[in-house]
């Protein structure tokens, strides 16, 4: 999705970005739109890990969302998979403007109850953010490149792009 | 701390763009402070903070920016990580001091200020707050009825200055009653075969008073960060099943029986038994303890 | 196996002054089977339950101070007790001034059980 108020969705979801990271204790949240734009990060420090991780979400939404449709399942609700360190939760949420996925990653210091506990919150708050009050229009496959980067142009140092 | 000029803001502007975290973060920010231009300076810190989530003053300066807008929550919370990660830091025993001041918790303001004019014996704020606390708050001192708005009062003379913040250790005992010896509050106890000994934390999970004679790994200092895990999470639980403020935690171990619980003050008591002790024995050591306990840090 | 979580989830929750009880996946933090007033407050509690024994376990062990073999809570207006078992944990939620004696010896059963 192109955004004329980037900026100011990104600040927007600093803050409740940040609280989930603490409540949930997990060491990375990302928040990235269905074409892969991503709006909000914590944890990583590497704008190629970033990348991969944002665009490989919006993938694995699109998937998932598919596979649902194709089982007459109304909505995917998350994918949790569990590595040896880390496990890794990915998950959509609406918002009244649009849908929205948050990936997050942890180790053993929190648990998948934990984060599902606060990402019920956190959507919520997001959900009752102004910036995602209002309809804006949709993305498309054409504009998937530019926004991965423009989100990322605004998040990450440009340094590490 | 004289203004900073265009060029100045231009060029840590162009280091912060480059790098949030750059050490030119927190240059702008106070810049952007200082020009009324608080969410800019609230955004600056926030996304330094997010990549150096240790930065002292980062913390600090957020802190005063919360207040400032009257989140005093959010600002008594940026205070508690400043002094989890700077023990003796100046500005936070201060700001804290004058929140609980205005709270009316007099002990744990009387604490914080105290930690704070010891730093600064000198400081006027602190002086006059400090001797509000210890009256209860009643005849405030012209001048110490700000409340938290004092915190921020003479903005630069409030901001950290890197390592000038230098306390005594963790064992201060500060606002204690008593003359004795602090390792030796609980030594009455010791003459039961099962008590191992008990210890007061402060806020911070540092060892006030108190030793336990058991096996604990790196001495008591480390226990108290243990123990406060354990209260951080009985905390949240006990807000989440709607049952009130925790008033004790016993935690069995195959080495040992534990009994937490609020001293009152900001102080939390840790008891250890025998693992064979009884419940209702450890109950009642634990009521002797906190009365040892409170009289000895005059809470 | 499924059978034998509920007996025990229902003879905890029968014991005078106990609100409720729950099985609780330790690592997931989530709720397996369970009896408590409101079910809503289940993940909520399985989550928070299972995250105060994990790290207050680890911490404990870190420290040289045993093994965690149970956590009880008590605030003003209910007990909580957490007995571990293997993977799951044993959870009850008391009024408040209930004696926990005969509780803690049920869970700690139940817990031995299922470990």
């Amino acid at each position: 999705m192109r955004r004329g108020d980037l900026t100011d969705v990104i600040d927007a979801l600093r803050e409740p970005v940040r609280a989930f990271v603490r409540d949930a204790r997990v060491r990375v949240a990302l928040v990235v739109d269905p074409s892969g734009q991503l709006l909000a990060q914590q944890g990583l420090t590497n704008g190629y890990e970033v990348a991969n991780v944002a665009s490989l979400a919006a993938a694995a939404h699109a998937s998932a969302r598919a596979l649902a449709q194709l089982t007459a399942a109304e909505r995917w609700n998350y994918l949790h998979q569990v590595g040896r360190e880390r496990q890794l939760f990915l998950a959509p949420f609406k918002t009244p403007a649009e849908e929205l996925i948050l990936v997050a990653i942890f180790d053993d210091d929190s648990s998948l109850g934990l984060v599902l506990l606060y990402f019920e919150d956190f959507a919520r708050r997001v959900g009752d953010l102004p910036q995602f009050r209002t309809v804006d229009a949709g993305g498309s496959a054409e504009t998937f490149e530019a926004d991965l980067e423009a989100g990322l142009r605004h998040i990450m140092p440009p340094d590490w792009l | 701390m004289s203004d900073a000029g265009i060029p100045d803001i231009q060029r840590w502007s162009e280091e912060v763009a480059r790098d949030p975290a750059a050490p030119a973060f927190l240059s702008l920010a106070r810049a952007y402070r200082r020009q009324g231009r608080r969410d800019a300076a609230l955004r600056i810190c926030l996304r330094a903070l997010e990549r150096q989530p240790t930065h002292v003053e980062g913390h600090a300066l957020l802190a005063l920016l919360y207040l400032e807008t009257g989140e005093r929550e959010k600002a008594s919370d940026e205070w508690a990580t400043v002094l989890r990660l700077d023990p003796g830091n100046f500005d936070a025993h201060r700001g804290l001091g004058f929140v609980y001041l205005e709270r009316g918790d007099y002990d744990a303001a009387r604490r914080h200020l105290e930690e704070a004019a010891r730093v600064r014996p000198e400081d006027p704020a602190v002086r006059d707050a400090l001797a509000l606390a210890r009256a209860g708050g009643v005849g405030a001192p012209a001048g110490a009825s700000g409340g938290a708005a004092g915190a921020s009062a003479g903005a630069d003379a409030v901001m950290p200055a890197a390592g000038a913040a230098e306390t005594q250790g963790g064992a201060g005992a500060a606002g204690h009653t008593a003359s004795r010896e602090p390792r030796s509050v609980f030594e009455e106890l010791m003459a039961d075969s099962r008590f191992l000994g008990a210890l007061v934390l402060d806020v911070r999970g540092a060892v006030t008073a108190g030793t336990l004679a058991m096996g604990g790994q790196g001495g008591d200092d480390v226990l108290g960060a243990v123990f406060g895990e354990a209260v951080e999470e009985a905390a949240r639980l006990a807000g989440v099943l709607g049952i009130g403020a925790w008033q004790g935690i016993l935690l069995h171990t195959d080495a040992a029986l534990l009994n937490l619980s609020p001293l009152g003050g900001g102080y939390t008591l840790v008891v250890a038994g025998t693992p064979d002790a009884p419940d209702d024995w450890m109950l009642r050591t634990a009521d002797r303890a906190r009365a040892l306990g409170r009289a000895f840090m005059g809470v | 196996m499924s059978d034998r979580l509920t007996d025990a989830v229902g003879r905890l929750s029968r014991i005078p002054g106990v609100l409720g009880a729950l099985l609780v996946d330790a690592e997931a933090g989530l709720p397996v089977v369970g009896e408590l007033p409101d079910d809503s407050v289940a993940p909520a509690a399985a989550a928070l339950a299972a995250s105060a024994y994990r790290r207050t376990g680890r911490a404990v062990g870190g420290a040289n101070l045993g093994r965690l073999a149970s956590f009880r809570l008590e605030a003003a207006s209910g007990q909580v007790l957490i007995a571990g078992g293997g993977g799951l944990l044993v959870v009850v939620i008391a009024e408040p001034g209930t004696p926990l004696g005969l509780v803690q010896f049920e869970a700690r059963q139940v817990a031995e059980a299922l470990s």
